[in-house]
């Protein structure tokens, strides 16, 4: 597979701040690329970049195997989704849709074509006369995502489009997303602090945290690297509460994750027969034991901690 | 090419916004007021429409262009819609001269409406030859659209590359204060040297536009971007 977007050393001052530091990473056609990290990490900067609206201050960024700092053809090429929506409220849908397409130079028969086509994609054909004033957040997103696929462009970056959505919304977004990929081939780079959104849909992913690509790679192999085994333990019913908040001091050297009303998350390291043992021998009736499925929100938590320590 | 684009979209945009249609009415109604009030006490009407023009309309040809850049480019900087344009192929100086195009046509529309209709309306009403000199002409038709453009291009160049909202539209005011009581000041001093303020707001119209060319030939979309 081809290179699509291509960052190299990546590093941009502002004055004296360092926002990016030397940051590399290459997204290849047809991959949804996760980008991931807390607020001020440096994601929408790394997106500026990418898009050409913010100059390295060194490294390269290319996209399609073009520098965006020397050539601005890569634009026609690329659509954006960016944390405002930008939409004109005043305008209606199609309105909406039909500027952006002239700013493209797309043929009037085509671009009305193609604006119906995709206004049935996200579900907005019924309120394409409707002013984007009458929307909601979920909506306007939804028009953003139209907007930015109205060019039939190669590479859709988006940064956190499900930001403020209510979580039917955000389904919506996400299967929206998944349909880009399997229909179209198009290339995602995508930006969220929703790491559910981002385990579900993106093949691979970056970790950035003050201005550093922490780590990079597909999500199992992350997982399998840094989230440690967890075991579920479901109690029976007569244990009481009290024996279950005693439970930590039961289990040395086992990290006891959750304690919910019938069971109990523990990490460990040891085999679950030691755990076993232990329980029993302090009279915690156990009905069954189960081996947990590790979370991307541990994965991107170890990452976080492990790099805060000096 | 591309902004033609945007005038067309400014111009659908700007016939849905109220603020404009609430400064044009404004501009409409006071000069009225001012026509009327001015006609009834000025004994040499012919001359009359001189002063109105030169001191009633050139204020305000720098007046509107401050507010109505306000929502134009302040206004969707803030709300990131320069910014998503910035992400399509359009550049940061089509994107400029689209929005001040498309401005200077709302504000210049009224101001020479409102000087044919004063015109009409004395020729009218006094039945007898209104002498307009060439001057006055040349200001309106020539030096007062220009001043507009590069009102409108400078408050929106600062808007669009100052991270302070309020610097535009404290821009066109100023120039506004400005003209206003220069224009108060020779009325007094110079009665008879109409000519000079006219040259006077030329010469500015020059400074204004060099500003803009100066000002344009660094306007990068990282500039735009950063000061939001």
């Amino acid at each position: 597979m081809s290179l699509v977007i291509e960052v190299k050393n990546l590093t941009k001052k502002f004055g004296k701040f360092l926002a990016l530091d030397d940051v590399s990473f290459s997204v290849k056609s047809g991959e949804v690329f996760g980008y991931i990290g807390p607020n001020g990490a440096g994601k929408t900067t790394t997106i500026r970049a990418i898009l050409g609206l913010l100059s390295p201050s060194s490294g390269t960024v290319s996209v399609l195997g073009e520098d965006v700092t020397k050539n601005e053809t890569f634009r026609w090429c690329i659509g954006a989704v960016l944390d405002s929506t930008g939409l004109y409220d005043k305008l209606c849908a199609f309105e909406n849709l039909d500027f952006y397409g002239q700013i493209y130079n797309i043929p009037i028969d085509t671009r009305r074509k193609t604006i119906e086509e995709l206004l049935q994609f996200v579900g907005l054909s019924n309120r394409a006369k409707d002013l984007v004033g009458t929307y909601s957040k979920g909506m306007k997103q939804r028009l953003a995502i139209a907007r930015a696929l109205l060019h039939n462009p190669q590479v859709l970056i988006m940064d956190e489009p499900t930001s403020g959505l209510d979580p039917d919304a955000q389904l919506l977004i996400r299967e929206l997303i998944g349909d880009l990929v399997s229909k179209r081939n198009l290339t995602v780079f995508l930006s969220s602090h929703n790491l559910v959104e981002i385990e579900k849909i993106c093949s691979k992913i970056a970790v950035i945290r003050e201005g550093h690509i922490i780590e990079i790679g597909s999500v199992e192999d992350l997982k399998k690297k840094f989230a440690k085994p967890h075991t579920e333990i479901i109690l029976s019913k007569d244990v009481s509460v009290e024996l279950m908040r005693q439970m930590q001091s039961f289990l040395p050297n086992i990290l006891v994750l959750n304690i919910a009303k019938d069971r109990v998350i523990v990490q460990c390291d040891v085999d679950t027969t030691d755990i076993v043992k232990k329980l029993m021998e302090h009279d915690v009736k156990i009905k069954e034991i189960r081996q947990g499925t590790a979370s991307l929100e541990e994965v991107y938590q170890s990452l976080i901690h492990r790099e805060e320590k000096p | 090419m591309s902004c033609l684009v945007i005038v067309k979209k400014e111009l659908r945009d700007a016939f849905k916004t109220k603020t404009i249609w609430l400064a044009v009415a404004i501009f409409i109604l006071t000069s009225s007021c001012y026509f009327y009030t001015a006609t009834r006490n000025v004994e040499a009407a012919s001359g009359f429409l001189e002063y109105f023009a030169l001191y009633g309309l050139t204020p305000f040809s720098l007046s509107l262009p401050a507010i109505l850049s306000m929502t134009t480019f302040g206004g969707e900087k803030a709300q990131g819609k320069i910014e998503m344009l910035l992400t399509t192929p359009i550049t940061p100086k089509a994107l400029w001269f689209g929005k001040t195009l498309t401005l200077t046509f709302i504000t210049y529309l009224p101001i020479v409406t409102i000087f044919l209709v004063s015109l009409s309306t004395m020729l009218i009403g006094l039945s007898m030859a209104v002498f307009v000199s060439l001057l006055t002409l040349l200001h309106v038709f020539v030096i007062l659209p220009m001043l507009c453009f590069a009102t409108i291009g400078l408050i929106g160049l600062v808007h669009l590359a100052s991270s302070k909202a309020g610097l535009g539209f404290a821009v066109g005011m100023i120039l506004m204060v400005v003209a206003i009581n220069v224009g108060i000041a020779m009325a007094f001093l110079f009665p008879g040297l109409l000519q000079y303020y006219s040259a006077l707001f030329a010469a500015l119209t020059v400074m204004l536009v060099l500003l803009n060319v100066g000002y344009l030939r660094r306007l990068k979309r990282e500039q735009i971007v950063l000061s939001r």
